[in-house]
């Protein structure tokens, strides 16, 4: 990082540090302060609907345990999100958000294991800023615009169009038909639906011919990738010494051309009847999430990423029972990359290190079933199963099995009048018998002020030697970590 | 002959005073039925604001706009919260028609998804306050029986009738009985105090500004005390208008996130 770069970063974290204290304080009240002083101001907001705000966010995490020489125990976040929306006229509906992360992790020094020792952190705190690979420094993402789009609606039809997030699908968390949006994975903590889930440039079209039904059709012109670190974090992918990827590969990345050829589109049909509704819904996509082939040329070795398109028939139905929801879905696709192995050729890829993997396709299916019991808003339990598998899949699979079975337990209860949240989330594979404890508790001091203490565990199977043996959440199992966030609401 | 015409003339007073009372008892559904009539324009909307007090005295501030359509018996309400700003943008969509189960609806800007919610949610408390989501309803005609419990000058000043609502047989509604004060000159219920099956008198609402808005008395600032926890909730209407052009099509659960 170049000293103005740095000097940049620093005076950002300085001027987020003095506003937060001013904000906290009760100095900063920019919004009173601009409608109530400016007439101007407020005619305008009340005149075309405008509203704004947005929120802070520090978090500070320790993993619990150092699991290799060069990793950072600490890693911290600061986040603000900022969100504009107008109405100049009736039907017509502007949205604008953005957000800036500056990220920075430490504790790497090798001479003392004690995570809280005084002589850590006497060493590391200088290295805060760098951003060098070799320092392994803050990771910073700016988001702007994060959405940033235009709706108008009509009685029997709506149309939102520019930078957004749809959501298909049935479930609310098991949901295999919905692969619209790609997803950030680099940030982990205490990750929420801004921090995870990546807008697309889009027109949506909704059609009601009557009430009970929607036709909906969308339009991605552009494919985004989903995001992940490869190497240097703890929950990055080949964060373990055993992954066939080095960290100074030539990894060429094969991304889809900017043209229509290359647009996602799909249609969505949801009906609604009573308590009942269901939904088919039909996408023309590609893999979020890259495959990773070994170029086979001794001259030019390089590691090539690529996307490949898939088709997804997906289909969903709910049923509100009292305090109970069920709901099921499905997806399914006629072909979905897989690698199967073929001894005549000397690929490997980065799920095994069996020589003479090749690329191929095989129907993949999944399904979902979540229950949901909702007691007001005082208590939320959501309990959900999903299995994924190939069907007709090559006989000489690839030794990391696709077929997945899972999971997966949400809850929350809301205590002192809504003051007081306790939640936990629990991630169980089942074939692997691993799992991920998440509780968190949450305390609002204010309205505007809240703070949130919990904790991220893995458990799997891990081996520093063998991939074959690392279960999904194995990868994770000595990156337990507890961590603290403070929020700020404007 | 004197101990007859003392007899006779006691009995004819003993109807004198009895009729009143039978007459009250009809005019208490009479009574009730303008007290309905004032809260159930045939359409409204408002900005209301809730102030939470905690017993250590600690506040916590709501905002919402409320809009209120009704045709008939049937009444559909749609809630956009405001304020706090992490449940900004928040949307509750009730609709009740008559001779149904009331549907209620839920829009979570943070989730993007609108959600059904099960439809008996009247107990659970709205927003953290001592008001439920039952009290934002408007109760349906037959779901109390009413009766005439007598008159009583509130501080000294407002005449009012007591009156109590019990629950009718059959009849699903949070509360076993509601017994209300009622102004007697403007309807407007001035304080009302409710009881639960188990714990007896759980609630006490009063009113402090009753306000003429469009022709019809309406209550500007009231306190709903939680008298088991004791909490309270202050309640003020910030604006309100009726007789609005409210189209049909606010009242949609597609459009709790257009709101």
């Amino acid at each position: 990082m170049t000293a103005s770069a740095k000097a940049k970063k620093f005076s950002a974290l300085f001027v987020i540090s003095v506003l937060t204290s001013l904000i906290f304080t009760g100095h900063l009240k920019a919004k009173d302060l601009l409608t109530e002083t400016s007439p101007f101001f407020k005619g305008i907001t009340e005149k075309y609907k405008i509203e704004y705000g947005g929120h802070a966010e520090a978090e500070f995490a320790v993993d619990t345990k150092r699991d290799n020489s060069e990793e950072d125990l600490y890693d911290g976040r600061n986040k603000i999100f900022l969100y504009l929306s107008a109405k100049p006229i009736n039907n017509l509906k502007l949205f604008l958000s953005g957000k800036v992360y500056l990220n920075y992790s430490f504790g790497a020094t090798p001479q003392d294991d004690s995570p809280l020792s005084g002589a850590m952190l006497k060493n590391d705190l200088p290295r805060l800023l760098r951003t060098d690979a070799a320092d392994r420094g803050p990771d910073d993402i700016y988001q702007l615009p994060y959405e940033a789009y235009v709706t108008y609606s009509h009685s029997y039809f709506d149309i939102k169009a520019g930078q957004q997030i749809i959501k298909w699908g049935t479930n609310d968390f098991l949901s295999p038909s919905n692969l619209i949006n790609p997803v950030d994975l680099r940030g982990f903590i205490d990750p929420e639906r801004e921090d995870v889930v990546i807008p697309v440039l889009a027109l949506k079209g909704d059609i009601y011919p009557i009430d009970s039904l929607k036709i909906e059709g969308i339009f991605v012109p552009y494919f985004v990738k989903s995001e992940f670190h490869l190497f240097q974090t703890d929950f990055a992918i080949c964060q373990r010494e055993i992954c066939p990827i080095e960290e100074d590969e030539d990894i060429r990345e094969k991304m889809p051309d900017r043209t229509l050829e290359s647009s996602e589109y799909g249609a969505m049909i949801h009906f609604s009847m009573g308590d009942f509704d269901a939904e088919v819904s039909y996408f023309n996509t590609r893999e979020d999430f890259p495959v990773f082939l070994t170029n086979f040329d001794i001259m030019d070795p390089f590691i090539r990423s690529f996307y490949p398109e898939l088709e997804i028939y997906g289909g969903g139905m709910s049923y509100l029972f009292k305090d109970l929801t069920f709901k099921v879905e499905g997806a399914y696709s006629p072909e979905r990359h897989v690698t199967r192995n073929d001894k005549s050729k000397a690929f490997t890829t980065v799920k095994g290190t069996t020589p003479g993997l090749l690329e191929a396709f095989s129907p993949w299916q999944a399904f979902a079933a979540e229950v949901d019991y909702q007691r007001g808003v005082k208590y939320f339990v959501s309990v959900g199963y999903e299995r994924q598998e190939f069907t007709e899949a090559p006989p000489d699979m690839v030794v990391y099995s696709e077929d997945i079975s899972l999971i997966l337990v949400l809850g929350q209860a809301l205590y002192m009048r809504e003051q007081l949240a306790l939640k936990l989330g629990l991630l169980y594979f089942i074939e692997d018998e691993d799992y991920m404890v998440s509780p968190r508790i949450t305390y609002s001091f204010t309205d505007h002020l809240s703070a949130t203490i919990g904790a991220n565990t893995f458990e799997g199977t891990l081996s520093d030697t063998n991939i074959t043996q690392v279960s999904p959440l194995g990868i994770y199992a000595d990156n337990d970590q507890v961590f603290i966030g403070v929020r700020y609401y404007f | 002959m004197i101990k007859s015409s003392i007899r006779l003339i006691f009995t004819v007073l003993l109807i004198g005073t009895a009729f009143p009372l039978i007459a009250r008892a009809g005019k208490c559904d009479d009574i009730m039925e303008k007290v309905r009539e004032n809260r159930m324009p045939e359409t409204s909307q408002s900005t209301i604001k809730m102030t939470l007090i905690g017993r250590n005295g600690g506040k916590r501030v709501r905002r919402f706009n409320m809009k209120l359509k009704s045709i008939g018996e049937d009444t559909k309400i749609v809630i956009y919260f405001e304020a706090p700003p992490d449940i900004k943008g928040t949307a509750y969509l009730i609709i009740q028609k008559e001779g149904k189960s009331d549907k209620s609806y839920i829009y979570f800007p943070n989730l993007g998804k609108i959600k059904k919610v099960a439809a008996n949610q009247d107990g659970q408390r709205f927003m953290g306050s001592d008001y439920t989501y039952g009290d934002f309803k408007i109760a349906k005609k037959g779901t109390y029986d009413c009766k005439m419990l007598g008159h009583e000058k509130l501080e000294g000043k407002k005449d009012t009738w007591i009156i109590e609502n019990v629950r009718a047989p059959g009849a699903t509604s949070q509360y076993i009985k509601v017994i209300s004060w009622v102004d007697k000159s403007t309807y407007v219920v001035l304080k009302a105090d409710f009881y639960d099956e188990k714990r007896g008198k759980i609630k006490s609402m009063k009113v402090q500004k009753v306000k003429l808005i469009e022709k019809v008395w309406t209550a500007t600032h009231s306190t709903m005390t939680d008298l088991i926890d004791n909490h309270k909730t202050i309640l003020e209407l910030l604006r309100m208008k009726s007789g609005l052009d409210l189209p049909d099509s606010l009242f949609v659960p597609r459009n709790l996130d257009k709101v």
